[in-house]
Order: structure tokens, then C-alpha cells, then sequence
């Protein structure tokens, strides 16, 4: 039967036989919805206007007839009809798919020293008086070569080995990965071969994953790349993630949407860059949280999701990439960055690596901002952490003109003493919407001018003197708002505002953040104030204006020269445990020392939590100088 | 009425709160009818500003603290002066999941309303619910932030199936649908609803 899927900006005509699930037609046509529940019909966030055609809801037939009907995606089926079904996907249930990826990040000083080497050997003829194989030729040759005194060879090496041998006079490539004394033969070519040892870093997060292709013995990275993690396709957050794990077909579909419809596709264009094959990559290393990690093996990562909260494995061996269907070298080897705990992933551990958090400092504190915040304290070389939900506002997720950082999103906001607004927006565009950064901006700014008071609300006196006030009609509830584009200048024919409601949204998600920093100090007994070194992690945080964020009350009143940003450390760390052995065995080191707590149960928790959700807090001991330059 | 003591509940001013109601103890005022007369009209102006989207979540979390500093100390008094409360009903986060800032919510609004509540925190089982209506509640609410906890309330609403106990479910995941699939009482989709919820399930008046 035919049915037209319409949003805002594309339409396709497309054919689907009776009973398809409209979730699963709008996710084939790439119409991305947003499945908080994995498609449980509980979350209410696929909602779909159906406009024509009959429809079974749940287990109620439906005929749209003059008024259009709302539904939930998950849960309507596709009836035969003689006409053309009509749907219609408003924005709020889309997933922006676009993005402008946070790949940037800073390296610590390092040293190269990796695990793979490659070697060229000639081999002599065997001879009827000596008893030998191949196989113990090649470890003679490699010992002598090399010192290795244990090798390994995979038997589809040992299956080419004959033909190998034969084509270049007994002249082979080798290359092997050292793992714990052992040589694991990755590779035997013919000949002598002279491409680079070639490797890939990949970070897993849960809506974005980045692949860089690197030389192992240079350390040089030859081309990035990266691409929505496809597991959106299923749902947008970590939980509703692992309540889709159902039973095993269910982990294995995450485990291949996250395999071969995001990972091999990223490598696809690594190559496509770079002129390399999949053939020439000798080793794979990846970080992500503890949830990605075990849907990139392929296991079930349900236990996470209830209390005690346990992964089945934290620290996974490395292993062969053919065993997962990578594509690369079938041999390579494939390491993961360890984790700490169930919400505390090889992210972390990464980060606390890249920024040498037990170094320096007396009182360092590390916060990596996401849809999970995570924030791990050091003091006297003892490492806490915990994790906080802070929910998705910080992508742009859930707000009303809200998205992701990519073309066309205003990515910074200015508000002078008279109320003018000033933008930014990425790219050469029109503004379609307001990413995290800027929303930031925004309410620390019009918090500055008064233009909002401590507890998120506009003067709406001020707001329409000044002819900014608009109202947003939200189901059925109207609240205020503030233009910030109005519509003849924006990209996409309306007003972009700024709501109430969006105001509370990111005032409940800083208030997270602040707090979870906040109990995590007081825990051991400290404030603040006493943090001598302040390193903020993530993508999101290479783009955050650091006075704002104090002023909102998202960071702690820190002097500047005490706050370092490193960005993407998880894609740092994936790199670093390639090109240098000794970091990878460090990362193993850091992650088994943290003692990790869990916040709900500190008792001062929710009281912080709700002292953080005013601008910037409810103490104003808290943030002396942010109330000094408010004059509250 | 105690304007002043309305007001801070309303702007969420612990200090002013406690203040006010150390003060209307101290003059010897009845606790029942500072109460009723100030502090739970100040709940019912905050659930009702919030239900047409005049006051958010971070708001009303902050009226909620202040509430609960006001009732610290007024809890004692009222059992003192044998006040009845409407009705008693126990509040839980289900079995695996520790949220409990939205349960936190309900217990306060409800609170707010008039009900007695007992607060029986995160992480509860079926007996910890049992010993909750044992201990004389005839309505339980569930909470669960989590997708992954959120079946759980299913066995709390098998458990009480037969027995004269209602069962009422609310937090982020949860919806009207999945209330009916599991034959729960009643749902709520925030705490301010959970009041009217919960008194129309208990078949009280509102």
C-alpha cells in the first residue's frame, strides 16, 4: 500500500505492505524518531500526525477522516486502504541527524612505543636432514630477529601459508602484536612490504561515534571520520538502550546496527580518504562507556540498568577483529579501554588518563559533560567518581527550538545593557535552532541584565518593551518566551525562541552537574573553593563559554588559569593506547583504582540538587562573585 | 491566614518558613489551622501554577523543600493535637532504581494535600510495600525513573490484585497506557496530578 511521510522539510512517497509498525516505516525512510523507550509505548516521543488512511492503533482501528489524529508511531500499525495514507512527523519527534562532530581534543606528552611491529624476514630453505616445519622456521627466525620467545598463529595464517611462501622466494612480511609477552602474528605477506603500521581509535558515545585512522610509528593521523551512532534508530538514551536488550536476537541487532551500519561505514571513509585498505589495519582501539563497549562485543548489557548496577565485564582481553565482523585487517588485534563501573565507562577512565588527574594537583576535579555527567575528584592520588543524569538539554535534546551543534544551529548568544541580542550560528546559514552552547550563553547573559531572575523566569514587562516577548503554546499551556530570531531572519519561517520551559530544563540539568561536583567534594569533606585544578571533558566542552557557565551555575566560581579543557578525551585515550603500550597499561591501572559512589544514596544529594537549580545557586556563599556582579 | 508563612512556601524561603511556624506555635495557634489555613493552600497554589505551566520543576522542588522544613516541625504538634489526616498512603521508588527527586515531589504534594504519608524511599520490593500497607497506608504510589525498573510495578500491582489496596504509578517512563496494560489504579504523569490521583482512586472528594 502507499503512504506519504511528511516533516518539515522532506517528503517521500513510498510503498509498505499491511501491518508494517509505522515506527519501523518512518525509521526505513530515514524519518529518525525519537525512541526514549525503545518503541514500549511508554515514552510518548514518536508521536505522529496521521492525516489520511486507516491505521490499527494498539488494537483500535482508525480511519482518519477531516481532523488529523495524534499517535504513537510504535504502536500504530499500517492498514490497506484504496487511498494514499498520509503521516505527517512533526520536528519534536525527529532526531536532528546532522552534526557537526566534537572530534577535537588535546594529547598529554607521550612517548611511541606501540605494540605492533613488522618485519620483513627471509626465510632458508628447509632441508630434508633437519625436522622443522614452517611454523617453528618463522619462530627461530623471529627470536633471532626480534628476542620473541611465544608466538601464535591463527589458523587461516597457517592456511595461506604454503602459497605465501611460494610467491616471493620465501621473502615474508610479517607483522605481530605483542600482547603480555606473547607474538600474536597478525599478518604474513609476500615479499617485502613498506606501508606504514596502520591503526584506527574509535570513540563510541552514545549518539556520536568518531573514527581516526593513525600511523602507529609516527603517531600522525591520516584522515577522521564519523557518523551518528545508528543505534538511534532503536532509541535516543543509554537506558531505554539496555531496556531494549530483551532477550539476545535484541543485543545482536544493537551490536550490528553499531558494527555494520556505524563503524564499518566510518572506516569505508577513512579509506576512501586516505587511499589505505581495510587490509593494512593492524590494530583497533576503542572507548566508550561501559553500555557501547558491550553492545560493540555483542553482550547483553541489562545488568547495568538495575541495581547493583554491575557490567559482566569491565576490562575485556584483546582480541581478533574478525570475531566481530570489523572491517579491517581479519588478524588485527581489537583493544578496549577498560571500564570503572556500570555508568562509569572507558570514557572516563580515558579522560582520567589524558588529563593525569592523580598528578600535579592537591585537589583536582574532573567533569565530563553528557547526556551522563560523570565527575571524578583526586586527592592525595586517590581517585572518586560518580555519575549524574543530566539529561539531554545540553545537546539541545527536549527544548523547544533546540539542536544538536551542527549547520545552522546558534552556537553563542550575547545580550548587551540595552536588550540587543547578538548570534552566532555555525556555518554560512540562516539560524534553524539553539544549540547547548548557546542556550548557556543566553540565560547567564539575560541573567546578567536582569532580563530573567534566579529562578529561570522573564520580566516580561522588559521583554515586551523591548518587543522581544512572544508566548509558545505548549500542549495546551502557554508559556513565555523570548525571540531571540525573529521569524522574516531565521531558516526556518518561524520565530527562534527561547522558553520557560527550556529555562528549566537546563536550570534541572546544570543543577545535576553542580551537584554531583558539589557532593562529591563535600563527601570528602571539602568545598569548591579548595579545587586547585578544574578539567571540564567531553565534545560539548570545547564549546562552552567558561564565564557563562559559571554565571548559569553549571561550574564551580573557578579562576580560569585553574580550569583546562581537553574535549574528546575518550577518542585521546583509544589513541594513545595504540601508538603507546605504556598508556594502555596505565588505563588498566586507572581504572581499577576508583572507589565509585553512588549519589542517590549520599544523603546530601537532594538538597544540593535543589540549592543548584536557581542562578547560579540558592548560596550564595556558594557564588560570591557571580552575586557580587548580579548585586543581588 | 498566615500570609507571609503562604508567601516564602510559595518562593520556597526555608528560613522564612520555619521562622513563621516557630512563631504561630510559640503564640499558641492551633497547628491544624496553620496547616490548613497557610501552608497547604501554599502546596495547592504551587500544584495549580504548575499544572497551567506558571511554575516549573525547579521552582516547585524549591517550595517542596521549604514545605517539608515547615512540617518538620508542625508533623509533632498535629499528632500531639490528634489531627486526622484524609488518609494514609506509602510512597516507593520500585526495586532497582534509587531516583527518587520526583518521588520526593509526590510525597510532598500529597503532604501538601492533607494526606499522611509514609516515605518508604528507593529500592523497594514487594514486602517493603506489604509492610507500608501493614502499617495501616490503603494506597501505594510507585515511582521508577528507569525503563529498565519501570516492570517492577507490575509485581506490586499483581501483589495487591485481590486485597483492598489501590495502587497508583508515576515517573518519567510511565503512561496512561502502560497503567491500563498493568491494571494500576491510577497514573499520573506529575506530582501535581499524583494529588488528584491518588484522592479519586481512594474515591475521596477533591
Amino acid at each position: 500500500m502507499h503512504i506519504n511521510l511528511q516533516s518539515k522539510d522532506r517528503q517521500v512517497l513510498v510503498d509498505y505492505p499491511e501491518g508494517e509498525l509505522l515506527s519501523e516505516v518512518c525509521m526505513d525512510e530515514e524519518f529518525f524518531l525519537n525512541m526514549h523507550c525503545g518503541g514500549g509505548g511508554t515514552c510518548g516521543h514518536c508521536t505522529v500526525n496521521l492525516i489520511r488512511g486507516s491505521f490499527l492503533c494498539g488494537h483500535k482501528t482508525i480511519t482518519v477522516t477531516d481532523k488529523p489524529i495524534k499517535v504513537l508511531a510504535c504502536k500504530t500499525r499500517l492498514l490497506n486502504s484504496l487511498e494514499t495514507a498520509e503521516v505527517y512527523i512533526p520536528s519534536a519527534s525527529l532526531i536532528n541527524n546532522a552534526g557537526k562532530i566534537e572530534d577535537d581534543f588535546i594529547l598529554p606528552e607521550f612517548t611511541i612505543n606501540n605494540q605492533i611491529t613488522t618485519t620483513v624476514l627471509d626465510l632458508p630453505k628447509l632441508l630434508l636432514e633437519n625436522n622443522i616445519c614452517e611454523k617453528s622456521l618463522i619462530e627461530q627466525q623471529l627470536y633471532k630477529v626480534l628476542g620473541v620467545k611465544y608466538v601464535k598463529f591463527p589458523l587461516d595464517i597457517l592456511q595461506n601459508l604454503s602459497y605465501v611462501l611460494a610467491k616471493q622466494n620465501r621473502q615474508i612480511t610479517i607483522s605481530l602484536a605483542m600482547i603480555n609477552g606473547v607474538a600474536n602474528i597478525i599478518d604474513i605477506k609476500s615479499g617485502m612490504h613498506t606501508k606504514p603500521n596502520l591503526a584506527v581509535a574509535i570513540d563510541i558515545g552514545t549518539t556520536t561515534v568518531v573514527g581516526i585512522l593513525i600511523d602507529l610509528n609516527t603517531g600522525k593521523i591520516f584522515a577522521k571520520s564519523s557518523k551518528y551512532n545508528q543505534q538511534i534508530k532503536i532509541s535516543e538514551d543509554i537506558s531505554s538502550r539496555i531496556s531494549y536488550c530483551e532477550d539476545r536476537q535484541s543485543v545482536v541487532k544493537l551490536h550490528s546496527l553499531l558494527i555494520d551500519k556505524t563503524i564499518n561505514p566510518i572506516l569505508d571513509d577513512l579509506y576512501k580518504d586516505t587511499g589505505f585498505e581495510a587490509s593494512d589495519i593492524l590494530s583497533v582501539a576503542v572507548s566508550g562507556n561501559t553500555v557501547m563497549t558491550h553492545l560493540f562485543l555483542a553482550i547483553d548489557p541489562t545488568s547495568i540498568g538495575k541495581i547493583p548496577f554491575n557490567p559482566i565485564v569491565r576490562s575485556p582481553e584483546p582480541f581478533k577483529a574478525n570475531t566481530i565482523n570489523l572491517n579491517v585487517l581479519g588478524n588485527a588485534i581489537v583493544y578496549v579501554m577498560p571500564s570503572i563501573a556500570g555508568y562509569i565507562g572507558g570514557d572516563i577512565t580515558a579522560d582520567l588518563y589524558v588529563a593525569n588527574l592523580s598528578a600535579k594537583s592537591k585537589l583536582s576535579v574532573l567533569v565530563d559533560i553528557g547526556t551522563n555527567g560523570e565527575m571524578a575528584l583526586c586527592v592525595d592520588n586517590k581517585i572518586i567518581v560518580c555519575a549524574t543524569p543530566a539529561g539531554p538539554a545540553f545537546e539541545g535534546a527536549g527544548l523547544y527550538q533546540g539542536c544538536r551543534a551542527s549547520y545552522g544551529a546558534i552556537e553563542s548568544i550575547t545580550i548587551n545593557g540595552k536588550l540587543d541580542i547578538s548570534i552566532q550560528v555555525i556555518g554560512d546559514s540562516l539560524a534553524n535552532g539553539i544549540c547547548g552552547s548557546a542556550i548557556i550563553d543566553f540565560i547567564a547573559q539575560a541573567r546578567k541584565v536582569n532580563l530573567v531572575n534566579m529562578q529561570g523566569r522573564f520580566d516580561t514587562d522588559m521583554l515586551k518593551d523591548k518587543g522581544l516577548y512572544t508566548s509558545i503554546v505548549l500542549d495546551d499551556l502557554v508559556t513565555h518566551a523570548c525571540i531571540i530570531v525573529p521569524k522574516d531572519k531565521s531558516g526556518i519561517g518561524v520565530d527562534i525562541v527561547v522558553t520557560e520551559a527550556d529555562i528549566s530544563k537546563i536550570l534541572q540539568a546544570k543543577a545535576a552537574i553542580f551537584s554531583g561536583i558539589y557532593t562529591l567534594l563535600q563527601y570528602k569533606g571539602f568545598d569548591v573553593f579548595d579545587i586547585d585544578r578544574f578539567v571540564l571533558a567531553g565534545g560539548f566542552s570545547k564549546h562552552i563559554n567558561l564565564e557563562n557557565a559559571k554565571i548559569l551555575g553549571l561550574i564551580p566560581e573557578i579562576p580560569n588559569h585553574k580550569i583546562e579543557v581537553i574535549g574528546n578525551g575518550s577518542l585521546a585515550g583509544a589513541y594513545l593506547s595504540l601508538v603507546d603500550a605504556d598508556a594502555y597499561n596505565q588505563c588498566h591501572n586507572i581504572a581499577i583504582q576508583p572507589e565509585v559512589i553512588e549519589l542517590n544514596l549520599v544523603s546530601d544529594f537532594n538538597n544540593n540538587f535543589v540549592e543548584a537549580l536557581m542562578i547560579p545557586h540558592l548560596d550564595e556563599n556558594s557564588f560570591p562573585l557571580t552575586f557580587k556582579l548580579l548585586d543581588v | 491566614m498566615n500570609q507571609e508563612l503562604f508567601n516564602s512556601i510559595c518562593k520556597g524561603k526555608r528560613k522564612i518558613v520555619i521562622q513563621e511556624v516557630e512563631k504561630e506555635i510559640a503564640a499558641g495557634n492551633d497547628p491544624v489551622e496553620v496547616l490548613m489555613g497557610s501552608m497547604i493552600p501554599a502546596m495547592r497554589d504551587i500544584g495549580d501554577k504548575f499544572s497551567r505551566n506558571e511554575v516549573f520543576v525547579p521552582e516547585m522542588l524549591i517550595a517542596a523543600r521549604a514545605m517539608q522544613a515547615g512540617l518538620n516541625i508542625i508533623e509533632p504538634k498535629l499528632c500531639e493535637a490528634g489531627h486526622e489526616p484524609i488518609a494514609k498512603v506509602a510512597v516507593g521508588t520500585v526495586k532497582g532504581d534509587l531516583h527518587d527527586i520526583g518521588k520526593n515531589l509526590v510525597v510532598m504534594m500529597l503532604k501538601g494535600a492533607g494526606f499522611e504519608v509514609n516515605d518508604i524511599g528507593v529500592d523497594c520490593d514487594v514486602a517493603k510495600f506489604e509492610q507500608a500497607v501493614e502499617e495501616g497506608a490503603s494506597l501505594v504510589c510507585c515511582s521508577a525513573l528507569l525503563t529498565t525498573t519501570m516492570p517492577y510495578m507490575k509485581e506490586v500491582v499483581d501483589n495487591f490484585a485481590n486485597k483492598d489496596i489501590k495502587v497508583c504509578i508515576g515517573g518519567a517512563p510511565v503512561t496512561q497506557d502502560y497503567c491500563d496494560e498493568i491494571g494500576a489504579d491510577g497514573y499520573a504523569p506529575d506530582a501535581s496530578s499524583a494529588v488528584n490521583v491518588v484522592t479519586s482512586s481512594l474515591g475521596l472528594s477533591a
